[in-house]
Order: C-alpha cells, then sequence, then structure tokens
C-alpha cells in the first residue's frame, strides 16, 4: 500500500509497544518524535537502538496529563518545524487493584495517564491537523474497555473512556480531513506487560488464537491505519487481540 | 488613540476576510459581517455551527500567531469578531 512521509508523534514511545510503533513509523520513512514520561535510562537505550539501526526518532520528555506541558510540548514541536499529522497515542499506566484497595489517587493517576493524556494531545494535534486538513490520530484502547475484567476498574473505565473520545472525536473533526481510530491490543508480551505469567497464561488460554502477540503485529496495524490507503476509516476500534474479545 | 483604533479596526477587517475565507462562505462579503453579532449563536445569519469553531481557530492561531489556552477559555473570545480582535490583540507577540 502506498506510503506518504508525515511527521508522527507517538506517546509512551520508549517502551513496550510504543517504541514497536515509532521503529514502524520511523522504518517506514516517516519523521517521529517520541514521546516518555520520565524515564532517561530507558529513553537513551531506545535512542541507542534506533541510532544503530539508523532510524531518525527525536525525543521529548514531558507529563502529558498536564496541560501546560502538553501545550509546551507542541510550541517546541513548532519551533522545531515538526508538525504531526500522525499522532499515536500508546502512552499506557497501570495501577489498579481490587475496588477494597482501590485508592481514588490510585484512579485519578491511571485516569490521567490513559485519559487525560489523550484527551490533551488530541485537543493539541487537532489544531494543527485542521491547518493542513490532514491528519490520523490513533488512540490506545483495550479488550478491557468492553471485557471490563476483575481488578481492573481504572484501567477499565480508562480504556473505555478513550474508546468513547475516539468515536466523539471522530465526528467532530472527520470534515477536516482527520481520521481518528482506536487499536485495542490483546495479551502481548512486553516488559510493560502488569500481568503475571499466571494471568497472562490464563488470557491466552481465552485467546481463539492460544498465544499472545507482539508488540510488532500491533505496531503493524497502527502503521496501516496512518497508510494512504487507510483514509476511509474513522471512528473505529480494531482489535488485535487474537479473537479474545 | 486613532492608532491603537486604525489597528484594531484593520484586525476586525484581517479576522472577517479569514474567517470567509477559511470557513469558504460563499455568497458572503466580508465587509457585511457584523463585528458585534455572535458567531455561533443557533440563529447566526451564516450558518456557522460549533464543528467550524476548531477550523476557525487553526486559522487565527497559524495567521496571527497566537495560541488559545485549551483550559475552556477560547469560548469566550469566539462571541464575535469584535471580541476575537481584542484577543488576537492582547496575545499577538
Amino acid at each position: 500500500m502506498a506510503i506518504t512521509a508525515h511527521q508522527a508523534l507517538v506517546t509512551g514511545g520508549t517502551k513496550g509497544i510504543g517504541r514497536a510503533v515509532v521503529r514502524r513509523l520511523a522504518r517506514e520513512g516517516h519523521a517521529v518524535v517520541a514521546v516518555y514520561h520520565s524515564d532517561d535510562a530507558t529513553r537513551e537505550d531506545a535512542a541507542r537502538e534506533f541510532s544503530e539501526a539508523r532510524l531518525q526518532v527525536g525525543f521529548e520528555r514531558a507529563d502529558l496529563s498536564n496541560p501546560e506541558e502538553v501545550a509546551g510540548l507542541f510550541e517546541r514541536l513548532t519551533e522545531m518545524g515538526h508538525s504531526p499529522e500522525l499522532l499515536v497515542n500508546a502512552g499506557e499506566f497501570t495501577g489498579d487493584a481490587p475496588i477494597a484497595f482501590l485508592g481514588e489517587t490510585d484512579v485519578d493517576a491511571v485516569l490521567d495517564a490513559n485519559l487525560r493524556a489523550t484527551f490533551l494531545t488530541c485537543q493539541q494535534a487537532v489544531k494543527v491537523m485542521a491547518h493542513r486538513r490532514f491528519g490520523r490520530i490513533i488512540n490506545f484502547t483495550s479488550p478491557e474497555a468492553m471485557l471490563a475484567g476483575e481488578g481492573q476498574l481504572a484501567h477499565a473505565v480508562s480504556k473505555a473512556g478513550v474508546l468513547g473520545l475516539t468515536r466523539a472525536l471522530a465526528r467532530e473533526v472527520g470534515h477536516l480531513g482527520i481520521t481518528v481510530n482506536a487499536v485495542s491490543p490483546g495479551v502481548v508480551r512486553t516488559e510493560m506487560t502488569p500481568l503475571s505469567v499466571t494471568r497472562l497464561e490464563a488470557f491466552v488460554r481465552l485467546t481463539p488464537l492460544q498465544r499472545a502477540g507482539t508488540a510488532d503485529e500491533i505496531a503493524g496495524m497502527v502503521n496501516m491505519l496512518c497508510e494512504d490507503g487507510a483514509g476511509y476509516i474513522t471512528g473505529q476500534c480494531l482489535a488485535i487481540d487474537g479473537g479474545l474479545s | 488613540m486613532p492608532a491603537q483604533q486604525d489597528s484594531q479596526q484593520e484586525l476586525r477587517t484581517q479576522l472577517k476576510e479569514l474567517l470567509v475565507s477559511t470557513l469558504r462562505l460563499e455568497d458572503v462579503k466580508p465587509e457585511d459581517l457584523d463585528e458585534e453579532a455572535p458567531l455561533f449563536a443557533p440563529d447566526n445569519r451564516l450558518g456557522l455551527d460549533s464543528l467550524c469553531a476548531l477550523e476557525l481557530l487553526s486559522a487565527i492561531e497559524f495567521t496571527f500567531k497566537v495560541r488559545f489556552a485549551n483550559d475552556g477559555s477560547a469560548r469566550q473570545h469566539f462571541e464575535s469578531i469584535a471580541t476575537l480582535a481584542a484577543f488576537v490583540a492582547s496575545a499577538r507577540p
């Protein structure tokens, strides 16, 4: 499928699936900036990997749940001539517990990282995309948004919120040439996977394909949504979960 | 302050031209726009709805190098051409 090179912004771009997305988009020729929260050691590791692979990737540090930091991030991007036409919200935080042990600050932290950050980056990015009358936004949700497993309350709420945000925003900005979709990865084994081996294996048993997915498989779907031929797909949630949902 | 008044009027004129071109309002002349009229009132004669706001906001930011805060306060600046001009005048570098 034809690929037009674009400027891209990937949140959570130094770890796990986000890092695989950065790698894939950069390999396809897009100019990618990866955003990370605070882990400079992981950023260094990602920078080393991309450099060795001769992939040109920029890095920006920001707390994306903070409106001022998000506005500042987009100001810096503008100053460096990077106007994202592709936005991939792959940043992810899990900190769940059964409701008896779940504090309101725990819930706030998950909602801030997963839902509020997605809203704030979308809000800034659509201004750039509206000006260009082109944009592709891909938000990360989860099968939990619909299946809502026990002990995953805050995460399920945040990902259901991302789904609603995605569908509503798709309707709002479609006339400007901007598509907004969600991807929903199933069980994927990365260093970010919050599940114990036992729980992960339990999820795999529920998965018709009887295996965990790979970060590269998720990145492949994200890349597909960025391709020229995906311009008529919007407001959708694409599950890459081996049939789990 | 005649110079300031001239500048404010020039800004309003630029904004009216930008509004007509950005929203592709055929059959509307910029000079015919009422600078004090509510832009997004349900019965506004331009037929604008709130979905036009993002496109117009983006065009204003890029044209005048200003930034609307993302705290919801943009709504009050979009009351009319006059309020938009006042905001741009205060926010321009």
